[in-house]
């Protein structure tokens, strides 16, 4: 069960994605949701992420399958592209830097004024969040991005579809001391 | 002979606009293209007359907002309009901008219509 904040968070993140989708990348999607996500359970072949900066620190990520990420460029670029190459992660990253961008003035009466990184996009096999560079006692988690997050709070994920595959908006924030 | 320098650090992004704008019906003869600010002053010395530069906040090396303070304090034969084209939306960035120099502001993502009616004040429609 979501809190009444991460639901208004989680109806943003929806709103921002279908207006994207809408006006720059030709490709029905449908939301279906959330749900809460521990860190070291994400396994994925593609993350990209935009951190946000100010009074919180967060993070915006898609998480996806090389094959919807190849999905995703085509459409965007308007011809097919078969190949993890760097116009698919630049892509991804810019895809990832909209939702980002018009998440972060959606939500900017709750969590003040941010600043937005430049999107970083990792492509593998079965990625996941690093927790090796956890401290002693486990509570935090450095990202490579640089924001650290505490690893008691789960991420919030918003699955989007299209055409039977799915791919993961993931979003976590927290104050800064 | 109509040349606009666009500016982003996405070469996708690049594609995408320099697409749209030809289906909207913009008339561009070239386009000069930087991944971040400092190549984009190193474009502005070496291109020749620009009659429109396009350019992104968050980039690399230097971003859009330090590249538009940085041309304003030129001293440049003629003002060059900058657009620029952004996820950054908040009131207080739009003001930021024109008050570093920027003349117009269109906020990613975009319809064909905002693109159109954003940057035919600068250049001419088919």
């Amino acid at each position: 069960m979501l809190t009444t904040s991460y639901e208004d968070i989680q109806e943003d993140i929806v709103s921002c994605t279908n207006e994207i989708f809408s006006t720059m990348i030709p490709m029905e999607i449908k939301s279906d949701g959330s749900f809460y996500q521990k860190e070291d359970m994400i396994s994925t072949d593609v993350i990209s992420l935009v951190s946000y900066t100010g009074e919180h620190s967060g993070i915006v990520a898609i998480f996806c399958s090389r094959s919807i990420a190849l999905k995703i460029t085509s459409s965007m670029l308007g011809i097919e592209v078969s190949e993890m190459d760097q116009d698919t992660k630049d892509a991804m990253g810019e895809v990832t830097n909209m939702i980002a961008g018009t998440l972060k003035n959606k939500i900017f009466e709750k969590f003040g004024e941010m600043h937005l990184s430049v999107p970083i996009v990792i492509a593998g096999a079965d990625l996941s969040i690093s927790s090796s560079s956890s401290n002693k006692d486990g509570q935090n988690l450095k990202i490579s991005s640089g924001v650290t997050c505490d690893s008691t709070n789960s991420w919030l994920m918003t699955p989007f579809s299209s055409g039977g595959e799915a791919f993961n908006i993931g979003f976590v924030i927290k104050k800064n001391d | 002979m109509t040349k606009v320098l666009l500016v982003d650090d996405s070469a996708v992004m690049r594609k995408i606009i320099q697409r749209n704008i030809k289906e909207t019906g913009l008339i561009v003869d070239e386009y000069v293209e930087a991944g971040d600010g400092k190549q984009a002053l190193e474009k502005v010395s070496d291109s020749g007359e620009l009659d429109l530069i396009l350019l992104d906040w968050n980039m690399p090396n230097m971003s859009g907002i330090e590249f538009v303070r940085t041309l304003r304090s030129l001293n440049m034969p003629k003002r060059i309009p900058v657009v620029m084209v952004t996820t950054e939306g908040s009131d207080s960035k739009v003001s930021e901008a024109k008050e570093s120099g920027a003349d117009g502001y269109l906020t990613k993502p975009f319809t064909a219509d905002q693109l159109r009616d954003t940057l035919g004040n600068y250049l001419l429609v088919e």
